[in-house]
This record gives structure tokens, sequence and C-alpha cells, in this order.
């Protein structure tokens, strides 16, 4: 196990160095001069010489690629040209926003996915099977942020169930925060609760038609505890491996509700940031959005290998 | 001579009818392919058989609600949101398009290389690992704007940004064909790893990378019209679905069909191609198929 994580941990080095290196050659993807991209069009030669000193632009390449290197050691991320905050700090002020949409949105979604695909798999080929996989497919087909729309004309506009936009922090009380964050949390759960059903009907599948299932039923188990106890527990080790890309459609997805809802999340600042050519901010927290995946990632193998023993002893 | 041709006859004649057969068979392959081929159609035909101007304003004509002379409605400036939809398709159909042909050529040269080439294995798939880690959306979103707003760049951002699950699928393919014992046996008899590489891998990865494909092909299109939403996509005054939805939105209380046809036609399109893409893994490998 701890060679598990020791292994893990390493691999995890030289793409932590990548993600830093590709983060920094994002700005060399601009046509043109950085500093005047960024300064503006109409930005006078000192202020387009300014820019270019505050991101060392004027230093030779390498010595920009070791000096943004160092400073991410140092744990700087750089700093917002905009918000007149480091990148840091702004993320950290945004993250209960992000989190609690993706907290929230995840517990929708990992316990009616779950149970939609097992539900789906053991009344394979019948009409249950079909309506829910129809229902997963649309999950993984509609855009949200479409979606998203109708949903504010349908249950803000018409219904008045909930506001259109806008964020409650829970401090203000559990209630109004739940109101201004369920809509947007159920809407990010649809693509999700669609993968993960499709996921866990196929795992389900191929658990249920495996001899331990049999021997569990032909020894006069209850269907429920051959189901609930024996097949779900190890389809569920499957259905770790969807983890990451659980938490990427989360963050992802957040990128686009959050506009839609006005939310002032991570996401929102990303596309902000992007609109208003805030070149750092966005390699800084396109930085930290990728090393936490990493890490994400990491905990998702392990927990992998804790669950079955057959990746332990590899 | 005509030995062989009669063999020939005899293996393949009966081969290709069978797969035909087994999808005319397949409802999700018909239903898939029968919308996709329409859409297709419709994108393609419209500007050939019809000289409506998607960009075409009348103001007298402003937010008018679906009828028998506007199908769709039309919009806050008087565009026939009918005709828009119709042009949203071609560049929808396109990006998605050229999205999995770009993808699919760079992930099958790299998964390839990375499962024949050992040593270049790991810094092939920790670089993939790294572009994995930020969610696609993200990526593509930071790529193309820092390309600029056009449908090159979306292409380019959303190649790039699916080009690793590509990778690791062909990978994954071309690791288990190695260790064949056909494909050993090529090896120890002198066959170049070129041969090897296109007489036994590529063949091989065809099929989990087409079923992969047809769903980066939905992806695709998902993620260019919420790339256009939210502004760094396709740019007005081109019609594309996203950018359609986005504009409609200020109006989505009292005109609701601006932004109501085109978001179906996205989820039309992009349920079409899972069920392609669903059908192509039923029919391509028999394992994941539903149940016994």
């Amino acid at each position: 196990m701890i060679r598990i994580i020791v292994v893990k941990l390493l691999q995890a080095v030289p793409v932590i160095l990548i993600i830093s290196i590709l983060a920094f050659l994002l700005l060399s993807l601009l046509p043109g001069d950085p500093a005047v991209i960024i300064a503006g069009d109409q930005a006078s030669p000192a202020a387009i010489a300014r820019v270019r000193q505050q991101l060392g632009l004027d230093r030779p390449y390498l010595e920009q690629v070791a000096i943004w290197l160092s400073n991410l050691a140092h744990g700087n991320f750089g700093s917002s040209l905009i918000l007149n905050q480091s990148v840091l700090s702004a993320v950290g002020e945004r993250l209960p926003v992000t989190l609690s949409l993706a907290a929230l949105s995840l517990s929708f979604t990992i316990p009616v996915g779950i149970f939609l695909g097992s539900l789906a798999a053991y009344y394979r080929r019948t009409w249950i099977d079909s309506a829910v996989m129809a229902i997963a497919l649309l999950g993984v087909s509609v855009p949200a942020f479409w979606i998203a729309i109708l949903g504010i004309v349908l249950f803000s506009v018409k219904l008045g169930w909930v506001p259109s936009s806008g964020f409650v922090p829970p401090s203000q009380g559990i209630g109004l925060w739940f109101s201004s964050i369920v809509l947007p949390a159920l809407i990010l759960s649809l693509f999700k609760i669609g993968f993960l059903a499709r996921m866990t009907r196929a795992a389900m599948l191929e658990v249920l038609n495996q001899d331990y299932v049999r021997t569990a039923r032909a020894k006069g188990m209850s269907e429920w505890q051959t189901v609930g106890k024996h097949a779900l527990r190890n389809a569920l080790i499957l259905i770790i491996t969807a983890a990451g890309i659980l938490v990427s459609a989360s963050i992802g997805g957040s990128v686009i509700i959050e506009q839609v809802f006005a939310l002032p999340g991570i996401g929102r600042m990303v596309v902000q940031a992007i609109l208003a050519r805030d070149y750092p901010l966005v390699q800084g927290t396109m930085l930290i959005l990728g090393f936490s995946f990493v890490l994400i990632n990491l905990l998702a193998d392990v927990l992998y290998a804790w669950a079955d023993p057959r990746v332990r002893h590899e | 001579m005509s030995d062989i041709a009669g063999r020939t006859n005899v293996v393949i004649a009966p081969r290709v009818p069978r797969v035909l057969r087994r999808l005319l068979q397949h409802r999700a392959f018909v239903i898939g392919f029968s919308i996709v081929m329409l859409l297709t159609l419709a994108a393609v035909l419209t500007p050939l058989v019809s000289s409506a101007d998607p960009t075409a304003m009348k103001v007298r004509l402003r937010f008018r609600p679906p009828s028998s002379a506007f199908w769709f409605g039309t919009d806050q400036f008087g565009r026939d949101v009918f005709i828009r939809v119709l042009y949203g398709a071609r560049v929808s159909l396109f990006v998605g398009f050229a999205v999995c042909v770009v993808s699919g050529l760079c992930s099958a040269a790299l998964g390839v290389i990375a499962a024949q080439f050992r040593r270049l294995d790991g810094p092939i798939m920790r670089l993939m690992d790294a572009l994995m880690s930020f969610p696609a959306i993200l990526l593509a979103l930071g790529i193309a704007a820092a390309l600029g707003p056009s449908v090159s760049s979306v292409v380019a951002a959303l190649s790039v940004a699916y080009i690793p699950a590509g990778v690791r699928i062909v990978r994954a393919a071309g690791l288990t064909v190695r260790e064949m014992d056909y494909v050993k046996s090529a090896q120890i008899s002198g066959a170049s790893s070129l041969r090897i590489i296109t007489r036994h891998i590529l063949p091989n990865c065809f099929s989990p990378l087409l079923v992969h494909l047809t769903f980066i092909f939905a992806y695709a299109m998902l993620a260019e019209a919420a790339l256009s939403f939210l502004g760094v996509g396709i740019q007005p005054p081109i019609a594309s679905w996203g950018n359609i939805i986005a504009e409609g939105r200020d109006y989505a209380t009292e005109a609701w069909w601006i932004m109501l046809f085109p978001g179906i036609a996205i989820s039309l399109a992009a349920l079409s191609l899972n069920l392609l893409g669903d059908a192509f893994g039923d029919l391509l490998d028999p394992r994941l198929k539903g149940g016994e």
C-alpha cells in the first residue's frame, strides 16, 4: 500500500512540473507581443514597458521559465492585473462558492447516478432499463447552459421559487444559501448523473454476471443482499475510476453554470479574467486547478488500490 | 491467381453485408445515423437551395413568434431563427468533425508511438496526464482565448483538450495487441517497427478509437456551443448554436423561441451522436454489450 502511494507520488512530480510549464506556455500562444495585448491597444509605450517589466517579459526566455518555476515553488502563483490581488487570495476568496456548488451537486449526483445505473442493470432489457438509459442519454446530450436559462425562466421568473442569480454564503442562513445554489447545483448534476448512471450500469452488468453473484443466489441469499452487498460493492470499485471525471466535470461545468447564475466563484472569475485579458490570473488559476486535480486523482488511485486487492498486488 | 480471388470472395463478401445488417438492425444506430445525416444534409444543402440570408435584418419583423412564415420565429433584429439555426448547424458540425479528425490523428500517432516505443511512453503519458489535469472546457477556454476567437482556434483548442483521452485509448489497445503471440512472432521474424505499427497495432486500435471519436464529436459540439455562449468561441454575426442562445438569453422570458430552438438542435445532434457511439460500442466491442 505504501509502495503504491510512493509510486503514485513520484509519478505526480513530473506531471506537476509539466502542468507548470504548460501554464507558462499559455502566454506564448498569444499572437504578437503579450505585453501589448495585455496592456491594451491604446496603451502608451510607458504602460506597455511597465507591463513587460512586471511580467518579466524583458528577460531571456529560459530565465523567465526559471523565475516562473521558482515563484511557484515558493507558493507565489502571480498577481492579477485587474483585481489588485494575488491569484492565491483571489482564488481563496471564491473557493467557498465553487466548492459548495460542487459539493451539493456531487451529493445529488452520486446517489442518484448509482441508483439509476444499478436499476437499469438489474432490470436490463426491460422498459425500466430503456427509460433510465434514455434519461441518462439526455443528461449527457443537453447543453447545461441552455437548461440553466430555461430553469431560470421557469423556476425563478415564472414560479419565483428560487432567486435567478447571486450567491448567499451559508453564514447568512442555510436556507438562503441552499435556495441560492440548489438550481445551479441540480443543473450541474445533469451531465454527471447521466455519465455516472451509464458507467454504473456497465459496471453492474459486468459484476452481475460473475460467478460469486450466482453462488450468492444459489446459497439462498436474499436478492437484496446479493445485489446490494455483493454486486454493488464490487461495482463501486469500478466506479471509483469515474471520480476523476466527475470532479473534472464539476469544475469544468461550474465555469459555465457560475457565469449563467452570476455566482461569484472561480469559474466565473476565470471567464471574466479571460475576457479582460488578465492572463496572469488565468494562468495562476488554471495552475491551482490543475494541481488540485492531480491531488484528487492521486487520492482516487490510492482509494482504488485500497478498495481492490487485485490492483494492490499487481 | 483465381484461387486467391476465389478465397477472398468467400472470406470477405459475406462479412460486409453482415456488419451492415447488424448495423441496420440496431435501433440506436438507425435513429442516431438518420438524425446525423438529416442535420448534415440540412447544413450542406441550405445555402445551395435557399437564398435566405441568416444575417438579414428586418427591423419591422422583430420578435415574431413561430408561424408558418417563420418556423422558429424571428429574433431581436428580425432575423429568421430557423435560417440561423440551419446555418449554425454548419458551424457546429464542422467544428465537431474537424476536432474528431485532428484529435483522432494526433491521438493515433501519439498512442501508437507510446505503445510501440517504450522509452517514449513515460514522457508522452506524463504530458497527457498534465493536459488531462485541466478540465477539457477550461483548457479549451484558455487556448481559445489566447489564440483569439475564430473557428480555427476553437477547433485547435478543443482538439488539444480531447487528445489525451484518445491517446490513452489507442495506447491501451496498442499495448494489448503488442502482447499477442502473432505480433511477438512477427517481431521475432524481423518485422520492422513501422510494419508492426501499420499492420498490427493501428488496425486493432481503429474500433476503440472510432467509438471514442463518436462521443468526442458530441462533446466537441457541446463545448463549441459553450465557448461561443461564453463569448470566446464563434463570434457574431456568424451564427453558431451557442451564440444564438447567448444573444437570445436576454429575451428568454418574452421571446423564448430565439433560444429554445438552437438548444433543441444542439441536444438533438449530441443525442444522435451519443446513440451512434453506443451502437458502435455494442457492435465493435461485444464486451460492452448490455447484458448477455
